[in-house]
């Protein structure tokens, strides 16, 4: 008797657990937490799985957790990983961490923005922008390449372009330009005396506050800057004719091999990926801009076909990466 | 009560070696008194017979066993020896009542019957009316009877005593001398009892040795023996006690 | 003891180990290439001497502003002394990133402090700012100075009172205070001083802030930006080195020293006879206090704002609060438990043993959290029983255990090495088993200091982050990744809020520290 009900209560602890796991997803996400976590909420809500998120910190900007997918290959813990740009997720496509999952939502998203296999899809982009303070600065630099004339000698600040979208951002000059070219470039801004802070959020309080005149930034800070009402504005560089264009980078999702959860790990994929979560995205502080063609956004937001953007090959910059890092750190770090 | 044996002990600290083959027997029952200077190494040797260290040579016995040796050692807990330490080592959180309890709490001993004990050794020490007053409260003399009662109150087969008598003044130390030779009666326990004074051991010490012959060292020996025979070492105290190793010393 | 060992050596330096292996190991054989990368460049021998030279200075400042803060709040008699002595454990609450953000505030090319300097010289910008390696000094030195000024206090009120008497009534008692007392306390200090210079060798938010390139940021980049794990561990050793020289110089330094013990009258130290210049040392606590607690958490309270902030904080963050002080406690209590075995076999033993147990938890406290982190998920994530580590709040208390075991041995070092050997001997030869001399006579001795010691690692745990970032069981975090992520946005209202939160929960174990030290130290408020 007592055997038997022992094994009825496993039996029903198991299946509670399975239950349970069917009703569970796992998300790393790059994206901030701020914004993230209603998304995540919503999709909660919306169909009854539990969400458990990892996020990850401005320090590390999602290289922690890149590297933490890549230390957890053997025993995937996430099903989702939910990146803030491009190249990292590139980086994991080639250590074999992820696996193709054509979501139908994916459809209309232009194809320069996701894998033709389906390994990643873009989405929600923000873009690489000059921002600067208005009661300094009466006629700000239009191209990235101002950024070292005399005229702005040690007024203006970039992000370490060790980490997160700025390295992205040497990479894709990198792969644009050609290798030295973009020295030359990075060369003559550390001979301008530009200060490489800790990160794009740090860069645009340097230069809302007045430490700085103009600095290389993200949209999303740069939106935040002038919401709160700062003296700060920002424009798009590079727009002329022949010009480089400014650089777009897209949101990335993608599914995990050997995702413990692979079934809900869709449904958050295509949830995230659908037009509506792109227009909440697109509403918010971070004001980032659809990739899906129609979505209805306020005036505010830029249009991406409004926009000259840079015409990077995302594979190629992320080949790139490692020996930008690596050129970066001799410039920069001493 | 059994016997004490030791076989050339040997010691070193570092590069210092303290003691050098010593050999030394105490009879049951015996108060063996050892005079020396300070430095002569007496209390490491009572270390080693309680076996707070270990020697680096030689063999240690309590009756017929062996509890330091080449390859044995007996943990100090289970070698049933009391000692009184040279700073007493009297423990700052706990009342006199308590040092005794906790010691005889450890033997296993039931609550009823450790109170008892207890109460019988503090009227022994003539200690009752300071039974719950702390280390710090008491005076030289007190906290010299709290440390031979916690010596004591485990009923230890051997007694090691490391200059119990220092620091008090002469009535006090008159009176101490009274106590233990009281309790040496009642309990006759074998015991060493370590001082650089040999007026205490007039009273109490069934035989005195002198640190500097049990200790001699190696490459001296012939120089200690030259002067035994000859002169009048500077290791020989004054006139009186008793001295059965060795030639009298000359005057 | 050998039962805490092994738990240290399985929690802790085993996924030290995975690490220090696979830096060693390429294609799958024994290579040495990552390591003859480390320090073969110019430019990190560059970054290298800025990490000592912020470590030593920082090290030098926390040890004199400590010692003498120390002796002035345990010897001389100030009003409101309790007080001030709760005050001065603040700084090392607030998180040292969230400090400097602070600083940057005030002391920045347009703070406030440097733009009142600008105004009042006439110049158009000041003389001086929070960045490069003054600045960073001056905030890891605000930030860790509490350390000191604990180690040093517990020194003081532990030194054997009767050697300064002596000492006094030859000399005079400034000279017995500062060639008798002073010479005691001082082991107890420079642990302090030691303990910073670690703590600050290893730091890379705060330096890299205030745009000062350390070494730290070598391992971190070829971490973070290039995914060369082999590099990373291998471009760490030389931290590791450095830390565990710095820590073999001061233990050859201490056993120089004889111990003072505590001796059995139990008295507490006198209060010294400055008469007047009781007020000038209790306005120079003010000023210390002011400067290091009220300016940072001032500009802090001004940009959280009222009660709408806390409010939104606490609802969006309390789950994370409540388990970044499960993991604290955890943590705190664990290291606690294991550091005071491991503490007696230091202090108490002698050989191999003794060397082995002190170096051990200085390795994996020298080691970058980003390693650690690696380490452990290399080692734990492996499904089956494995999960009861990996997914759960263990595997952040292991990190945490790993990362600050090392100061929770040294304190239980400090207190146990104060304790008269003699009176374990004692119990031994009266027949009390090993078992219970620990808990009846050694443990009542120490515990006060040991609750000292489980304040300062709880607080350490709170703030850890390189590691937890990445072992953090995902949907389990902590509110200091929460306030980091936060931080992208700068030092908003949000932040603000949770950084005062985050002190005021800390203050609860703090509170009892100020109680048990009270008593400790022997007075109430005068």
């Amino acid at each position: 008797m007592n055997r038997c009900t022992a094994v009825l209560a496993a039996v029903l602890c198991g299946a509670m657990l399975l239950a349970q796991a069917d009703k569970l997803v796992v998300v790393y996400t790059a994206h901030d937490e701020m914004y993230s976590e209603p998304i995540l909420d919503a999709f909660e809500e919306q169909t009854g799985i539990e969400v458990k998120a990892a996020y990850d910190i401005e320090a590390s900007k999602t290289t922690g957790l890149v590297n933490r997918l890549i230390a957890e290959k053997d025993h995937p813990r996430a099903d989702v990983f939910w990146n803030n740009e491009v190249a990292q997720t590139i980086v994991l496509q080639r250590k074999r961490v992820l696996t193709p999952y054509m979501s139908p939502a994916a459809k209309t998203i232009p194809p320069a923005f996701k894998d033709p296999d389906g390994h990643w899809t873009g989405f929600a982009a923000r873009a690489r922008v000059i921002i600067y303070n208005t009661d300094l600065v009466s006629e700000p630099p239009t191209s990235i390449f101002d950024l070292t004339h005399e005229r702005w000698r040690g007024q203006a600040g970039i992000a370490l372009p060790l980490f997160g979208t700025t390295a992205t951002h040497a990479a894709a000059l990198f792969a644009t330009l050609g290798e030295e070219p973009a020295k030359a470039y990075f060369q003559a801004l550390k001979a301008n005396d530009v200060q490489a802070v800790s990160g794009n959020a740090t860069c645009r309080d340097m230069v809302a506050q007045g430490e700085l005149k103009v600095g290389l930034t993200d949209t999303d800070d740069a939106n935040g800057a002038v919401l709160d009402g700062r003296p700060a504005r920002w424009l798009f560089p590079d727009q002329g004719e022949g010009q480089l264009g400014t650089l777009v980078i897209p949101n990335s999702v993608c599914l995990i091999r050997g995702a413990p959860h692979a079934a809900q790990g869709k449904r958050l994929i295509d949830f995230l990926l659908s037009p509506e979560i792109e227009a909440r995205l697109a509403r918010g502080r971070s004001m980032q801009m659809p990739l899906h063609p129609d979505v209805d956004v306020p005036k505010t937001v830029p249009k991406l076909e409004d926009i000259r953007a840079m015409a990077v090959d995302f594979y190629e910059v992320s080949a790139q990466m490692t020996k930008t890092a690596k050129f970066i750190q001799e410039t920069f770090a001493r | 009560m059994p016997s004490v044996q030791c076989v050339e002990v040997a010691k070193r600290f570092g590069a210092t070696p303290v003691l050098h083959g010593l050999s030394l027997r105490a009879e049951t029952g015996e108060l063996v008194a050892i005079l020396g200077p300070s430095g002569s190494g007496k209390t490491t040797l009572l270390r080693l017979i309680a076996g707070l260290d270990r020697p680096d040579s030689g063999v240690i016995w309590i009756g017929d066993r062996v509890v330091s040796g080449p390859g044995a050692f007996v943990a100090p807990q289970k070698r049933r020896v009391g000692m009184v330490f040279q700073d007493l080592a009297l423990w700052p959180h706990m009342s006199v009542r308590k040092h005794l309890e906790f010691v005889l709490k450890g033997q296993g001993m039931p609550r009823r019957e450790r109170l008892e004990r207890a109460r019988q050794m503090l009227d022994l020490v003539r200690l009752a009316d300071r039974a719950d007053a702390y280390p710090h409260q008491l005076s030289g003399g007190q906290k010299q009877r709290v440390a031979i009662a916690r010596a004591l109150v485990a009923e230890p087969e051997i007694l090691l005593l490391d200059e119990p008598l220092a620091n008090l003044d002469l009535e006090l130390r008159a009176r101490m001398v009274d106590e233990i030779a009281r309790l040496k009666k009642w309990f006759k326990i074998t015991t060493f009892h370590v001082t650089h004074d040999r007026r205490e051991t007039e009273r109490l010490a069934d035989r005195v040795v002198l640190m500097e012959e049990l200790n001699a060292a190696p490459a001296a020996d012939h120089e200690a023996s030259g002067a035994k025979a000859g002169q009048v070492g500077p290791h020989c105290s004054a006139a009186g006690g008793l001295s059965p190793t060795g030639p009298p010393p000359r005057t | 003891m050998l039962a805490s060992a092994v738990v240290f050596a399985v929690v802790a330096l085993a996924p030290v180990a995975v690490m220090v292996a696979g830096s060693m190991s390429a294609d799958g054989g024994l290579s040495a290439a990552a390591y003859g990368d480390v320090l073969r460049t110019q430019r990190q021998w560059a970054l290298l001497g800025n990490s000592v030279g912020l470590a030593g200075l920082t090290a030098l400042a926390c040890t004199a502003l400590g010692l003498a803060l120390g002796f002035v709040l345990t010897r001389i008699r100030l009003p409101l002394r309790g007080l001030l002595v709760f005050l001065f454990a603040i700084p090392l609450v607030v998180p040292p990133y969230v400090f400097a953000m602070a600083w940057i505030h005030l002391l920045g090319q347009r703070g406030a402090i440097t733009s009142m300097i600008a105004q009042l010289l006439g110049l158009e910008a000041a003389p001086f700012t929070i960045y490069g390696l003054a600045g960073a000094v001056f905030v890891l030195t605000l930030c860790y100075y509490p350390l000191v000024v604990l180690t040093t206090a517990v020194a003081v009120v532990s030194a054997d009172v009767t050697q300064e008497e002596a000492g006094r009534l030859c000399v005079g008692w400034r000279r017995a205070l500062t060639g008798v007392t002073l010479r005691q306390a001082l082991p107890g200090c420079l642990a302090g001083g030691i303990l910073v210079f670690v703590l600050a060798l290893g730091s890379f938010g705060v330096p890299s802030l205030l745009r000062l390139h350390v070494y730290a940021l070598e391992s971190f980049t070829k971490f973070n930006a290039l995914y060369d794990m082999a590099g990373a561990t291998a471009a760490s050793m030389p931290l590791v080195a450095l830390c565990l020289a710095a820590l073999f110089g001061f233990e050859r330094y201490r056993r120089r020293l004889s111990n003072a013990f505590v001796s059995s009258h139990g008295r507490q130290p006198p209060w010294l006879p400055v008469g007047r210049w009781r007020w000038c040392a209790w306005c120079a606590c003010i000023v210390v206090l002011l400067v290091s607690v009220v300016l940072p958490l001032g500009v802090l309270a001004k940009e959280a704002g009222g009660m709408g902030a806390y409010a939104q904080a606490l609802k969006t963050a309390w789950p994370e609060l409540a388990h970044t002080l499960l993991v604290g406690a955890l943590s705190a209590t664990s290291m606690t438990l294991l550091g005071l075995p491991l503490a007696y076999v230091a202090s108490r033993g002698r050989g191999w043993r003794r060397s082995v147990v002190d170096y051990a938890p200085l390795l994996t406290f020298a080691v970058p959290g980003t390693v650690l982190g690696i380490g452990l998920i290399r080692l734990w994530n492996r499904g089956g029983a494995a999960d009861w580590v990996y997914g759960t709040v263990a595997v952040v208390v292991f990190a945490c255990i790993a990362r600050f075991m090392a100061v929770a041995h040294r304190g239980a070092a400090i207190a146990l090495g104060q304790i008269d050997p003699s009176l374990e001997a004692a119990a031994a030869v009266s027949g009390v088993s090993w078992l219970r001399t620990g808990t009846g006579v050694v443990l009542p001795l120490v515990w006060r200091p040991l609750v000292a010691v489980w304040v300062v690692v709880f607080i350490l745990s709170v703030g850890e982050l390189s590691a937890s970032i990445l072992v953090c069981p995902p949907g389990f975090n902590t509110i200091t990744t929460r306030m980091f992520s936060l931080m992208h946005y700068g030092m908003n209202q949000l932040v603000a809020a949770l950084a005062i939160m985050l002190v005021v929960c800390i203050l609860a174990p703090l509170m009892l520290l100020a109680v048990v030290m009270r008593r400790y130290l022997g007075n109430a408020y005068a």
